[in-house]
């Protein structure tokens, strides 16, 4: 009576590949994965086993934030100016720690360029500013394509924490490098022993 | 044309990468919608494609349409302020 029926032809490949990885009791959050995923974009993927998705991810996200520094310069990202920008920035991980300690050591020190004497009024304490500050679109664009690769990289570690370790690796057939039954030795097993030892995670990163 | 060519190239030359912002944006910046549109589209397509070997195809697919979507836009835009707009009589 209660046994569960299988689903139809039309949804298999659906049940085989869930489309969005999810946290449940079977497949806790790895808290581990989650981290490592903020020390640079995509590392929490690779280091659970699935080395492609985190390599994509992490493409996807230094594209943005490449681009961002590119665009606006190492000004577009700046803890102490631009705090709230910095709060979705700082998603992307120690890069944009990183790039706002080079903005407060070459720009704002006046190491790389010259510093330019802002207007005020008479009276006002006097602002200095480096001649390479990013100003109009440059800096708009700059700080909203960084600002998008800290976004996007905590969707990628959120996804690091739920996705199963090695969820995607082959589940049928072979690739090359892939750990399975070699040709002489799967004649010589018995039909038991042949699962396919590809589906077995590799890694239970933070699986606690 | 040719001067503002040269003007960008010569701008080019002393432009010192991640530390300036980049030269001459306020002319090109609608081109930052690609890598903009390529970043999010493998970032996002990473977290949900479920058969990893479609995802560059997805990815790419999907930062086409971005881009399609955003041209379309602005073509639309375009038409109303430049065509439809000076049909509306100022009393």
């Amino acid at each position: 009576m209660s046994q569960t029926n299988p689903p139809p032809a039309r949804f298999a490949h659906a049940s085989k590949n869930p489309p969005v990885s999810e946290s449940s009791p079977s497949n806790p959050f790895r808290f581990g994965a989650f981290l490592i995923g903020w020390v640079f974009p995509g590392l929490g993927h690779v280091v659970s086993g699935n080395a492609k998705r985190g390599v994509y991810a992490m493409a996807g996200v230094l594209t943005l934030f490449i681009s961002g520094l590119l665009v606006g310069g190492v000004d577009c990202v700046d803890r102490r100016e631009d705090a709230l920008w910095f709060l979705g920035q700082a998603g992307a991980g120690p890069i944009a720690f990183g790039a706002s300690y080079a903005n407060d050591a070459f720009l704002k020190s006046g190491s790389a360029a010259p510093m330019i004497e802002m207007p005020s009024y008479p009276g006002a304490p006097k602002i200095t500013v480096s001649s390479f500050k990013g100003v109009g679109h440059s800096n708009d664009f700059g700080t909203l394509l960084v600002f998008l690769a800290g976004l996007l990289n905590i969707c990628v570690m959120l996804d690091a924490g739920t996705r199963e370790p090695g969820s995607d690796r082959p589940t049928s057939g072979r690739r090359a490098g892939d750990a399975g039954p070699r040709k002489g030795a799967a004649a010589a097993t018995t039909p038991t022993s042949t699962t396919p030892t590809s589906t077995t995670p590799t890694s239970t990163m933070g699986g606690a | 044309m040719r001067t503002a060519a040269v003007d960008v190239g010569t701008t080019l030359l002393a432009w010192t990468p991640f530390l300036q912002p980049a030269p001459a944006v306020d002319r090109w910046w609608w081109l930052l919608i690609i890598p903009l549109a390529v970043g999010i589209s493998f970032a996002y397509k990473a977290t949900r494609t479920a058969d990893i070997a479609r995802l560059p195809r997805e990815a790419l697919r999907m930062s086409a349409l971005i881009v399609a979507a955003m041209v379309g836009l602005a073509l639309f835009t375009h038409a109303i302020v430049i065509w439809l707009l000076p049909y509306l009589v100022a009393e």
